[in-house]
């Protein structure tokens, strides 16, 4: 699998880059702003992309910026941003009504190789990745009259790993649950909040996600 | 100089009274008046504005009159004496008028007309007295009726001489006066009008004598000159004085200006100089006829007063002063506020692009060098602790949604951590300027800490609303009130020449309300 790679600090992204070539990724481009990112991406588009929300010149935006031209220029191609900001406003600006193949990370995961790796290879095969932070917020924020206060202990925690955009297998690894058990749950959880499934995994993260923006 | 004018006075007093001749009260009263308004006018002029010579010269005038009174005692010596400095005052007061206010010639003409009214005085008098067959002294000071009066030829040339030079005179004053600005104007109105009124009587006076005017009439004439005589001074003392209640006048402008610049800072200072057409330009100011003053402080120039140039120009430069120091003082409540939020902005920088990106270095290297799993894996630990408060800390200190995406991503991100429930109610749809943008934040993310700290609130409700550049951030929570101590929240919003309300009676919730006008609109595309 064919990755580009784009943060403008230089020992970072050379640690990114040979951890996921450690980890059986093809590192195809290593770049520090994204200008040069859309040129490397242009010549010769990869899989995926790992990009740094914050780079030169403005250092704001300008990764996030970059992430979702080439989501809009190449569909088949996934994103991950890497960011140093739990929020959710920068997430979900990734995120439109049919999302796909895009994810929205902290910077310190890149630490866990399972989870650096296994969100390359999800946004690769066109899901969805938020943040378990940003998720923790969401589910976290205090409301009045909270419909959560509804939900059990495990039908948040499923409720919170859906957000993060597992699929129902891997809700089924993260918990120790059976496929069944998973399932009632998602089912229980949607009932309680009054939403409705969506027809896949990606619609069902992005409903569960504005549910818990408004 | 007290002791002149009662000394002169009381000498003038005797010779009027002791001098041997039948005077009447009416005239001692009179003669007495004009000399000492002019002493005592003068004396006091040239204590308030010792940059004057007008002062000395009214002191010359009613010392001049005085002179002039020793003709009224009965001796040689005395009526020689008074013959001579008969007309002499009126010299005196020629070269005070010519040089009025500063007293000082200046240029040829004022120079050539003080000289001829000076010829025309005392070398006339002696001359005529000296050639003239005179019949013994006679009381020439006294009004009175003469029965023939008979004009000898020197007299006529000195009379149309006079009548000349004072209708040149306010002919000159009158003009001078027309063509001034407003402010030069209303300095020159006292001695104009004044110095018009004397001319026309002695002119009329000198032309009923040479047209040999019935006695009652002429003695009519002189009369009301010694009339206008006395209240002149009066008037020119308080032309010269009136400069300096001006003066007084920047004292109060600095004490009005010390509690905050008004609205229209122009009209208040157009007020103080009485000049309706004073502008204040900031920036350069172009090439102009008009004044310039600058309002400068330290060194920097902040702005420029144009202004009629006929102003006094310390009085300007006090008011410039004052103006400078209000100006500069919102200057820097202003610069504090932009230097606190752009310091908040570096250390958020500092700490998202120097440590923390250092901190994942190091856990990355930790990560890449596994020799020792379970005191690598401790690491690790802790270094992902110190990276997540970090991250809060620098969230808490400038808030990157606020330049990054605007004030209603960065007020929904602080109502999403809030302690307590909140709600975003609503939000302008455009941006603001940054500074009210940041203004907005802190006012809403202080008001939460403290109903979060203090109110025991189950819910607070958040509200920005901008109506034609009014902004208005209404935080109201349902606690139990008594909030106190938003103090940083007060400069914050006064900085902006805003206003912050703090309603929290006991039991009742508390309101926090800013107001202020955005100074700087803006839109912005990015939105």
């Amino acid at each position: 699998m064919r990755v580009a790679l784009a943060d403008d600090a230089a020992l970072f992204r050379e640690g990114v880059a040979r951890l996921l070539t450690d980890a059986g990724f093809e590192v195809v481009a290593k770049v520090g702003d994204a200008a040069e990112l859309l040129a490397r991406v242009h010549a010769d588009p990869p899989d995926v992309v790992v990009v740094d929300i914050r780079m030169p010149p403005g250092f704001t935006t300008e990764g996030l910026d970059a992430a979702r031209e080439i989501r809009t220029t190449y569909p088949a191609i996934g994103v991950l941003v890497l960011s140093a900001h739990v929020e959710p406003h920068y997430a979900l600006q990734l995120l439109d009504a049919d999302a796909r193949g895009a994810g929205y990370l902290l910077k310190d995961r890149v630490a866990d190789l399972a989870e650096l790796s296994d969100a390359v290879r999800r946004v690769a095969a066109g899901g969805l990745v938020i943040d378990p932070g940003v998720v923790a917020t969401l589910v976290g924020r205090r409301r009045v009259d909270d419909p959560l206060e509804t939900l059990s202990e495990r039908e948040r925690e499923v409720l919170a790993v859906m957000a993060e955009g597992r699929s129902n297998q891997a809700i089924c690894e993260r918990l120790f649950l059976s496929p069944k058990t998973v399932e009632a749950y998602v089912r229980s959880v949607f009932t309680k909040l009054g939403l409705q499934q969506g027809p896949d995994d990606n619609r069902r993260v992005l409903a569960v996600l504005a549910y818990l923006r408004r | 100089m007290r002791v002149l004018w009662l000394g002169t006075g009381f000498l003038a007093l005797a010779a009027l009274v002791w001098g041997g001749y039948e005077v009447s009260v009416p005239a001692v009263v009179l003669n007495l008046a004009v000399g000492l308004s002019f002493i005592g006018a003068g004396v006091e002029a040239a204590d308030r504005r010792p940059d004057s010579f007008s002062g000395q010269l009214m002191i010359a005038v009613g010392l001049a009159w005085f002179v002039r009174l020793a003709g009224a005692i009965e001796n040689d010596v005395a009526f020689f004496i008074g013959i001579a400095f008969k007309t002499f005052y009126l010299a005196v007061l020629g070269h005070l008028l010519v040089t009025y206010p500063t007293g000082r010639i200046t240029s040829r003409w004022q120079r050539v007309v003080v000289s001829v009214a000076y010829l025309l005085t005392v070398p006339v008098n002696v001359g005529y007295v000296l050639v003239s067959p005179v019949d013994g002294p006679q009381n020439i000071v006294v009004i009175r009726e003469v029965s023939s009066p008979r004009v000898p030829a020197v007299a006529v040339v000195v009379m149309i001489s006079a009548i000349v030079l004072f209708c040149a005179l306010s002919a000159r004053m009158i003009t001078r006066w027309l063509r001034s600005g407003s402010v030069a104007r209303r300095d020159l109105g006292p001695v104009v009008w004044g110095a018009a009124a004397i001319g026309l009587t002695v002119v009329v006076t000198y032309l009923a004598a040479l047209l040999g005017l019935p006695s009652a009439v002429q003695v009519a004439l002189q009369w009301s000159t010694e009339v206008v005589l006395v209240g002149w001074p009066l008037a020119l003392l308080y032309g010269l004085l009136r400069a300096r209640l001006d003066q007084s006048a920047v004292g109060d402008l600095a004490v009005s200006l010390g509690a905050g610049l008004p609205d229209d800072l122009r009209s208040v200072l157009a007020r103080t100089l009485h000049d309706p057409s004073l502008e204040i330009v900031y920036g350069e100011v172009a090439s102009t006829t008009r004044g310039v003053t600058y309002l400068e402080a330290g060194g920097t120039r902040l702005a420029a007063l144009v202004h009629d140039p006929a102003l006094d120009p310390g009085f300007v430069r006090a008011v410039a002063a004052s103006a400078a120091l209000a100006l500069q003082n919102e200057l820097r409540a202003q610069r504090l506020v932009d230097a606190a939020d752009d310091a908040r902005r570096q250390v958020e920088r500092d700490l998202h692009d120097g440590a923390q990106q250092r901190l994942v270095s190091v856990l990355l290297t930790l990560r890449l060098a596994e020799n020792s799993p379970e005191l690598l894996a401790a690491a690790r630990e802790e270094l992902a602790r110190a990276l997540d408060e970090l991250r809060e800390l620098a969230r808490g200190i400038y808030p990157v949604l606020l330049t990054d995406a605007g004030l209603g991503p960065a007020l929904l991100s602080l109502v999403e951590r809030s302690a307590v429930p909140a709600v975003l109610v609503g939000v302008p749809e455009e941006r603001l300027s940054p500074v009210a943008e940041r203004t907005c934040y802190f006012v809403v993310a202080e008001a939460l800490t403290n109903a979060a700290k203090h109110s025991r609130a189950r819910e607070v409700r958040i509200e920005v609303r901008c109506v034609d550049g009014l902004v208005t951030v209404d935080v109201s929570d349902n606690g139990m009130g008594g909030a106190s101590g938003l103090r940083g929240l007060e400069d914050r919003v006064a900085a902006l020449g805003g206003r912050l309300t703090v309603r929290s009676p006991e039991g009742e919730g508390t309101t926090v309300l800013a107001e202020f006008n955005d100074p700087l609109r803006f839109s912005d595309s990015r939105r």
